[in-house]
């Protein structure tokens, strides 16, 4: 079967600047599909594209086999969109940000009424539709722009950071709604974050960073790849440090922020031959499972968190 | 049937926004109470007053559609405009709500200073009232599609007001809202290319159709040169959104 999404070569600019550079990707039916980067990593650029609320430049985007640069309305018609700052009004109420939203999409009537009940269901918003939007917390506001998202019957929603501004708890509560929409309905879903606790709960992740691909994959397999555990060392000069493991114990290390970083298979068997040679250089040493961070790392050389402010 | 589904439902998101919010109502009623309580009792002379009122009118109008026009901008930025424009609808549609929302509004905002058309000689005639509402309506849609056009070209909500006013505010007083003809060539001409002249002329002619205005248009004129504005600056206004629409409303 043909991809759900097919994007190829997708690159675009602001002015000079460019914020995708060939970008490649498919997205299957029934996953959810994350983008991972820091912020400017073209993350957000992609999303207004596949929006359509940009115009694509070079490149080619076929969303149901339909290309998105011809068949904008027809595409529009059937993908639902939960952009990153709120899209209701919250001078009105929760009902009636679903109803003008429907008829936007053409739908009125019972078939609208029975539609907003519906999704008010889904969303655990039933007992709240007749309150003013501003009223909700930010967490519920999320969960009306899902269910306004959700009222076309879209087959394909896409989401711009849904969970910024929310505390954990609420983030959680919303991934809950993301998945189970996966599963009882195979909804496809397209999410970019900036949280790695979101993209690990994604099927596939693109991990962006600099307008360029640098991963993509399941999770648990870019976690893989680095493959065992990573150790972490700070130490006082950590310059001299990694210049003396290379030297005497052959061990090549990645110099992540202030940290000395270690990626090998059985990384955890180094513990004790580098604490026995250099303890008094390293201030601290962990060892741990390797994270998305990581994968970042090891194929940016950068932090993750560095880019983030 | 989108078409119409679309503008109906931005239109009545305008009215809505209105009356959900009371100091809007305020601010609406407390300009009319305003406007008569200085001008009625500051200008000398009944002639004066029955003269200057359909400018008030206009004037009413005119601030309400500023207010309306200026949203836009403001629902930029709060990103409704986003969603709005990923829609499966034309652009035209979203504009065409937009503005009759605005348009209804000012018009409503400027029929409120109708209370007082009693102290200025006014009595009701039913073809010359739907003559004044009919003018009023149009004025208002003018104004709201300019300002729309405008809003949806400046990026910041002060430039746009500092654009309005400067634009509008001259335009107001070379209407006849103030005086009836100017001895300046270019001032003439002025009045007679700006739609304010028309929306006034049309207000006047509702209010007092039987007095002696010679030097001002006639109730037709004035409805078919403000519908060749209205349609003109619809379509400008179209056209700008389509063009730059969706990339502007982030």
């Amino acid at each position: 079967m043909a991809p759900l999404l097919e994007v190829q070569n997708l690159s675009y600019q602001y002015g000079s600047r460019k914020a995708l550079q060939g970008l490649t990707f498919s997205v299957e039916k029934g996953e959810i599909f994350g983008f991972l980067g820091p912020n400017g990593g073209g993350k957000s650029t992609t999303f207004k594209i596949l929006s359509t609320l940009y115009p694509t430049q070079p490149g080619q985007i076929k969303v149901f086999g339909l290309d998105l640069a011809q068949n904008t309305i027809a595409i529009r018609r059937r993908m639902g969109i939960v952009f990153q700052l709120p899209a209701l009004d919250k001078k009105l109420k929760v009902r009636e940000n679903l109803v003008h939203q429907g008829h936007l999409y053409g739908l009125s009537g019972k078939e609208l009424q029975s539609r907003i009940d519906r999704d008010l269901e889904r969303v655990g918003l039933k007992d709240r539709q007749k309150d003013k939007v501003e009223k909700l917390s930010g967490g519920l506001q999320r969960r009306v722009e899902l269910a306004k998202a959700l009222l076309n019957n879209p087959e394909l929603v896409i989401l711009d950071e849904p969970s910024t501004g929310l505390d954990p708890a609420a983030r959680k509560e919303f991934w809950g709604h993301l998945e189970n929409l996966r599963e009882s309905q195979g909804m496809t879903v397209l999410v970019t974050t900036h949280y790695l606790e979101e993209a690990d709960r994604c099927n596939r992740l693109l991990i962006l960073d600099q307008g360029q691909k640098v991963a993509l994959g399941k999770p648990e397999d870019l976690k893989a790849e680095i493959g065992g555990e990573v150790l972490r060392l700070r130490a006082k000069e950590p310059a001299l440090l990694a210049a003396q493991l290379m030297e005497k114990m052959n061990i090549k290390t990645q110099m992540v922020g202030e940290l000395l970083q270690i990626e090998q298979p059985k990384a955890y068997q180094l513990v004790t031959p580098i604490m026995e040679t250099f303890s008094d250089q390293i201030l601290s040493l962990t060892l741990g499972l390797p994270t998305l961070e990581d994968v970042f790392i090891h194929k940016t050389g950068r932090r993750f968190a560095e880019d983030k402010e | 049937m989108t078409f119409l589904l679309t503008v109906y439902t931005l239109w009545q998101r305008e009215l809505v926004r209105f009356y959900r919010v009371p100091s809007r109502w305020f601010g609406a009623v407390g300009t009319a109470l305003l406007f008569w309580a200085v001008l009625g009792n500051g200008i000398a002379g009944d002639n004066y007053r029955a003269y200057f009122f359909p400018g008030t009118i206009v004037m009413s109008m005119m601030f309400s559609c500023i207010f309306a026009t200026a949203s836009i901008i403001e629902d930029r930025q709060a990103g409704f405009l986003q969603s709005v424009m990923v829609a499966p609808v034309s652009r035209a549609a979203i504009v065409m709500g937009k503005i009759l929302g605005g348009a209804t509004l000012a018009t409503f905002q400027g029929l409120l200073i109708m209370v007082f058309a009693a102290t200025v000689g006014w009595t009701f005639e039913f073809w010359a009232f739907l003559g004044l509402l009919a003018s009023l309506f149009l004025i208002s849609f003018v104004v709201t599609a300019m300002g729309f056009w405008l809003a949806w070209t400046v990026e910041s909500s002060p430039g746009f007001h500092a654009i309005m006013n400067m634009v509008l505010l001259p335009m107001w007083m070379a209407s006849g809202a103030v005086f009836a003809v100017s001895s300046s060539p270019w001032l003439r001409a002025f009045m007679a290319v700006n739609p304010f002249t028309y929306g006034v002329a049309g207000v006047r002619r509702g209010l007092f159709p039987t007095a002696n205005l010679d030097q001002v248009p006639t109730l037709q004129t004035s409805l078919l040169v403000l519908l060749g504005f209205a349609v003109f600056f619809y379509i400008l206004s179209s056209f700008v959104v389509e063009k730059t629409g969706d990339k502007k409303s982030t």
